[in-house]
């Protein structure tokens, strides 16, 4: 091609059509694998300073002049189309290239990994208390909080518990060296004295914490969870106790259990009574956990005590109101089907870890 | 308490009621059943036999051969090996196919040869007691062939009734009973008693004076006077009952004073005659250490609060807990003063509990008897002897009447006055919800339980209290009688109608919980301890005398000896908690506790520590009210241990040991999610927390100044202390919630975002000095006075080593250059840096390396 013969036009359209079909066949013998470095050749070898192209510019030169003008624009095309197949080819071959490199790179991915120092977890109690305090939040209640360590006046003399009555041996009680009449407190009703001293009616309160008793045994801690609530106004009956309860018990456990009242007593409420949930588990057909009852003790309750009411300087013809309390560890047993109360509070990290940061 | 439906059915006629039904009703009274139990211990036939030949065995001297009719004519071989097995004797025979107690099935059998078909039984075989003495010897007059279990009345069903410390009423079958009538609406019968039995000649002040030495020790004490009794087994009727109640059958006097008591509730206690010194009985306060000797056989030391019954010379009984060994009734006792009495609940209760004496006497003192029934129990006891004799004669056993004196003493100088409660109807159906409460049908059920009306006006009704019911005091207490009896489960269920949002909720409470959902989130898990610690752990945690966390709060009377102490710092626990988990070979547990921490107010105040003095005064769910109390401080916090190691060795990794800056950027993370991200640590002051690591500890602040709290590696000492491996100490960290709180609401700004113009990158590695701090670094770029670009900087590198001079280090940062009006150019930092390096360098002699 290099000598002096001169071409015509249609020598310079053959000619690109010779170089198409010859760039089609080197793309072809390349086949799927393209490489970066094959994509870079085929441009020296078509568009470099030696390329079939940059010859055929060349041969322009020596063309008819008025043949240039066509040639060149036919030419300048070739390169054109040709530059953007390269380009594209480029790409397509680095994205392989890329493809390839990583498919080489295959990780073991059913190697161990360390997953403790994710999420960690709440203690069950803890869970539970948020339940329950939701749901009476839901329900209207404000959670009171109020001291551990308190005087006999809050624990047991303002909640009338005479001075003689058995059923201040009933609650075994801690009592605190080189103090007088300071206690741990045995429930959680301290609040109610606290609260009504401090509050004005009408309340709704309820208040979670640790309690105390002299006990321990397989299912007593000295250290133990309640959460006591109380509701004072004017025209309060022993229906908006019973409905509470109902409410709250079935919002947690389930709206197809029933629940009951059993008369009972306690020195703060008269009438009282303890309530009872059908069993979560056999859903109050009889089962071990419910002794074959069908009913779980859930907690105490009753209308306030016109006593306590003169205690906190609250006029009991004006108000009245009810009381209730119950056991959290309990709750959470049967909620998360534990067996084993002690368990609680032994801080076994391969036991409480299996717990959620949320209910 | 034990109810035996088949005593229960003398007073009330509930034979129509399945046992299911007594039991609900009962538990719907208030009277809680805790278990049925159905009595039943013979199955198959087992009957009245009548030996009426017994033999030698031919081939074995202990056995004897017995022929015994069981009546219509049939007469049964029987091998037998009691030596009471005689002619002539009523017996207990199980015969073949019979089942007695234990599963044991009786068949016919051949003993040594000779064919027996059946047993002749003793009480242990009957499962009546443990005796194995003999065979039963029936009464003579036993009739032939008559079903064992029909004549000896075993088969009931008892009722096991949790009974609350009001209703001391209940505390006798006769109280449970009236409070079924008054449900059911049906007769209670109340025994009758018998005039007619008692000698109206035969004067109990002939035989016994009675004295009460304080009236307020004992209200009324009666003595009653019997003779001509014996102490034989009683009939079955008697034993049976006494024995379904829980108790043992003993002889007729013991068994009819334990009837009478589960009868009615009131103790009763039964004096041999011939050992009371000069005919004497008082109720008088035990001299201090005077001595007592009671039925169980224990001496006793008494004191002056302690209440005993003496004679002429001597106490004879712990009044109203146990008799004293001497007088009680013996074998051969004949004549005998009963003692019906009341005494002092609470002088009961101080003396049964110093002796942990816990008797079916002491529990019903304790809870209160019936002072005006007295009288009528100690008649009952004694007709309840004569008829159990009565009952003997016709069985053909031959002994005589009691006499029973027809006057008792009675002492009982101030009668005690009848309650008076009134009731308003309209109060009584505002309270139960019922509006429509028939008026009728409250009446009745206060009449059933044995209130009188004395008086009605309108709305107004005046009631007079039972003397068995001393738990009636006001409205409220009658309006609970009319809920209970009608049944709580016709109060309708309904909700509240109140105002909104009346109180608002105090923040810190939600914030508490926050709190462990932060730390749980930076995965710790929570564990809950009991708050008790013992003077060792405060010893292992390096607390001297004058150490403020020293002064706990002490329990007077722990459980245990480990449990004196409230704790003062959350870290016992956790050690403890460490401890368990690597004791089940868990390693690595990284946990946290919320709680209180328990103080002397003194003891924070002038301690050698300043660090402690910044402890608030006392936290804040004390309502303001009570903070007038003498009480001691009570303070939340958290607080968290990251075992050893940190990170396991792994494929992938080396083992990482947890350290200070564990703790570090936990804290640090876990306090920037409640908005406080400038802190301060410090070097921790030894002395402040002997139980750190004195070099790998820090106290933390906020930049106002507010202590929050501190980390720390635990100090190998304390480590061994709670018998953890020295050399592999936890790492802890402990906050006072109510300091980030009120660190956590303070006002903040907040910047507004992402700059416009970009940032410019360079790194400075600087050599310093070995002893330079990485807080200098930062005092010194906050100082830096001609900053115009300067925006971050970060320590990536701390170095020490070859290319570094001895006693140098070399600290690399990343600082980060940017303006808010252009786009910095080379020359703009590099004139910065220039100027950095030299104020650097002044501050802290810093070279580039």
């Amino acid at each position: 091609m290099s000598d002096a013969k001169t071409y015509t036009l249609q020598d310079c359209v053959k000619k690109i059509e010779d170089i198409r079909q010859t760039f089609a066949s080197d793309i072809a013998q390349l086949g799927g694998q393209l490489q970066p470095r094959a994509v870079e050749d085929l441009k020296v070898k078509f568009l470099g300073r030696k390329g079939l192209v940059t010859e055929l510019m060349e041969a322009l030169k020596s063309m008819p002049k008025e043949d240039k003008p066509g040639a060149g624009k036919v030419i300048n095309e070739l390169r054109q189309g040709l530059e953007k197949e390269l380009e594209a080819l480029k790409i397509k071959a680095e994205e392989g290239a890329l493809d390839q490199h990583l498919n080489q790179h295959r990780l073991d991915v059913s190697l161990p990994v360390q997953v403790r120092r994710g999420q960690g977890s709440l203690h069950p109690v803890t869970l539970m208390r948020r339940i329950l305090l939701t749901e009476f939040r839901r329900l209207g209640f404000t959670v009171y909080d109020g001291p551990e360590v308190d005087l006999d006046f809050y624990n047991f003399s303002a909640l009338n518990f005479k001075d003689d009555h058995p059923a201040r041996d009933m609650q075994d009680t801690f009592f605190i060296a080189d103090r007088a009449k300071t206690i741990l407190r045995t429930h959680t009703s301290n609040i109610q004295i606290h609260a009504m001293l401090h509050e004005k009616p009408p309340l709704r309160i309820v208040a979670p914490g640790r309690t105390y008793r002299c006990d321990s045994d397989l299912t007593h801690t000295p250290m133990f969870h309640q959460i006591e609530g109380f509701v004072v106004d004017r025209g309060i009956d022993m229906g908006d106790m019973k409905g509470v309860i109902d409410r709250f018990l079935k919002a947690v456990f389930g709206e197809d259990l029933e629940t009951r009242l059993r008369p009972s007593f306690f020195p703060f409420v008269e009438p009282g009574a303890e309530f009872d949930l059908q069993c979560v588990a056999c859903r109050g057909k009889g089962c071990r956990i419910c002794k074959q009852t069908g009913w779980l003790e859930i907690g105490g309750l009753g209308m306030i005590h016109p006593n306590v009411f003169e205690a906190v300087g609250y006029s009991s013809e004006e108000y009245t109101g009810f009381a209730f309390g119950f056991g959290i560890d309990r709750m959470a047993m049967l909620r998360y089907k534990l067996s084993d109360l002690r368990q609680l509070f032994e801080g076994q990290q391969d036991f409480l870890g299996q717990f959620p940061t949320y209910p | 308490m034990h109810i035996s439906l088949q005593w229960l059915l003398d007073y009330i006629d509930v034979k129509d009621l399945s046992v299911d039904e007594i039991s609900s009703t009962l538990t719907q009274l208030g009277l809680e059943v805790e278990g049925v139990t159905t009595v039943q211990p013979l199955q198959g036939p087992v009957v009245v036999g009548h030996i009426i030949k017994a033999q030698q065995h031919p081939n074995a001297d202990k056995l004897r051969l017995c022929q015994v009719d069981v009546g219509a004519g049939e007469i049964l071989s029987i091998v037998c090996g009691a030596p009471n097995a005689r002619e002539g004797l009523k017996v207990v025979v199980a015969r073949v196919g019979a089942i007695l107690p234990k599963d044991f099935k009786i068949k016919e059998s051949k003993i040594r040869g000779e064919a027996s078909f059946g047993m002749l039984c003793s009480e242990q075989e009957l499962g009546l007691s443990e005796s194995h003495d003999g065979i039963i010897e029936l009464p003579p007059l036993a009739p032939l062939g008559a079903s064992i279990a029909d004549y000896l009345q075993l088969n009931d069903t008892v009722f096991e009734i949790g009974l609350t410390p009001n209703r001391s009423d209940c505390l006798g079958v006769l109280g449970v009973a009236r409070d079924v009538a008054a449900r059911l609406g049906r007769p209670l019968k109340i025994p009758a008693l018998h005039p007619e039995w008692s000698r109206e000649d035969l004067d109990s002040a002939s035989k016994v004076k009675v004295q009460i030495a304080h009236s307020q020790d004992s209200s009324r004490f009666v003595g009653l006077y019997v003779k001509n009794l014996r102490t034989l087994a009683s009939p079955a009727w008697l034993q049976r009952r006494v024995q379904h109640a829980g108790m043992r059958p003993i002889n007729l006097i013991v068994d009819a004073t334990n009837y009478a008591m589960l009868e009615s509730g009131q103790p009763i206690h039964a004096y041999d005659e011939r050992e009371l010194s000069s005919g004497l009985l008082q109720v008088r306060r035990a001299a201090d250490n005077e001595i007592l000797k009671t039925l169980d056989g224990q001496e006793r030391k008494l004191l002056s609060t302690d209440l005993v019954i003496a004679d002429g010379q001597k106490a004879v009984g712990l009044a109203g807990i146990m008799g004293g060994a001497d007088s009680e009734v013996k074998a051969d006792t004949q004549n005998i003063v009963i003692e019906v009495a009341h005494f002092h609940p609470g002088l009961v209760r101080k003396t049964a509990k110093r002796f942990a004496l816990h008797t079916e006497a002491s529990h019903r003192f304790e809870r209160g008897v019936d002072v005006n029934n007295i009288n009528w129990v100690a008649r009952r006891v004694a007709e309840l002897m004569y008829q159990a004799t009565l009952d003997l004669r016709a069985q053909g056993y031959d002994l005589p009447l009691p006499e029973i004196a027809g006057r008792a003493v009675d002492i009982y100088p101030e009668p005690i006055k009848a309650l008076e409660v009134s009731l308003r109807t309209s109060r009584l159906r505002q309270m139960t919800a019922t509006p429509d409460l028939p008026w009728d049908e409250a009446k009745g059920i206060l009449e059933r339980l044995g209130l009188k009306l004395v008086k009605q006006d309108a709305d107004l009704s005046l009631w007079h209290i039972p003397s068995w019911r001393q738990d009636l005091e006001r409205e409220v207490d009658l309006i609970e009688e009319i809920a209970r009896v009608r049944g709580y489960e016709k109060i309708p269920t309904k909700l509240p109608r109140m105002e909104l949002g009346a109180l608002a909720e105090d923040p810190f409470i939600e914030f508490l919980d926050q709190n462990k959902i932060a730390l749980a989130n930076l995965g710790l898990s929570e564990i809950i301890s009991f708050p008790f610690m013992s003077t060792e752990d405060a010893a292992g945690l390096g607390l001297t005398a004058q150490h403020p966390l020293h002064a706990c709060i002490t329990l007077a009377n722990p459980l245990v000896e480990q449990h004196r102490l409230l704790r003062s710092t959350l870290v016992p626990g956790l050690l403890r908690a460490v401890y368990e988990n690597r004791r089940h070979g868990v390693q690595g547990v990284q946990l946290f506790e919320a709680a209180r921490s328990f103080h002397e107010p003194r003891s924070l105040q002038g301690s050698l520590s300043t660090v402690w003095a910044h402890l608030p005064r006392q936290g804040g769910h004390i309502p303001k009210k009570a903070l007038k109390d003498d009480r001691p401080l009570e303070h939340n916090r958290i607080a968290g241990i990251l075992d050893q190691p940190y990170t396991q060795k792994s494929w992938n990794q080396a083992e990482v040991k947890a350290d200070f800056f564990h703790a570090k950027s936990v804290l640090t993370t876990y306090l920037s999610g409640f908005g406080i991200d400038k802190l301060q640590w410090k070097a921790i002051e030894p002395l402040d927390y002997p139980w750190l690591h004195p070099g790998a500890a820090a106290t933390l602040w906020t930049t106002q100044g507010q202590f929050l709290g501190y980390a720390g590696e635990i100090h190998p000492r304390t480590a061994k202390a709670f018998e953890l491996e020295p050399k592999e100490a936890p790492v802890v960290f402990e906050i006072l919630l109510a300091a980030v709180f009120a660190a956590s609401r303070e006002s903040k700004t907040y910047a507004s975002g992402s700059q416009k113009f970009p940032p410019v990158a360079r790194d400075l590695a600087l050599v310093v000095p070995q002893s330079t701090r990485f807080d200098q670094f930062e005092v010194a770029f906050a100082g830096f006075k001609k900053r115009k670009y300067l925006r971050d900087t970060r320590l990536f590198d701390v170095y020490q080593g070859p290319n570094i001079p001895e006693g140098k280090k070399s600290m690399a940062f990343s600082l980060v250059f940017q303006a808010d009006d252009k786009t910095l150019t080379d020359k703009d930092v590099e004139k910065e840096v220039e100027q950095l390096l030299g104020w650097l360098k002044d501050e802290l002699s810093a070279e580039l390396r």
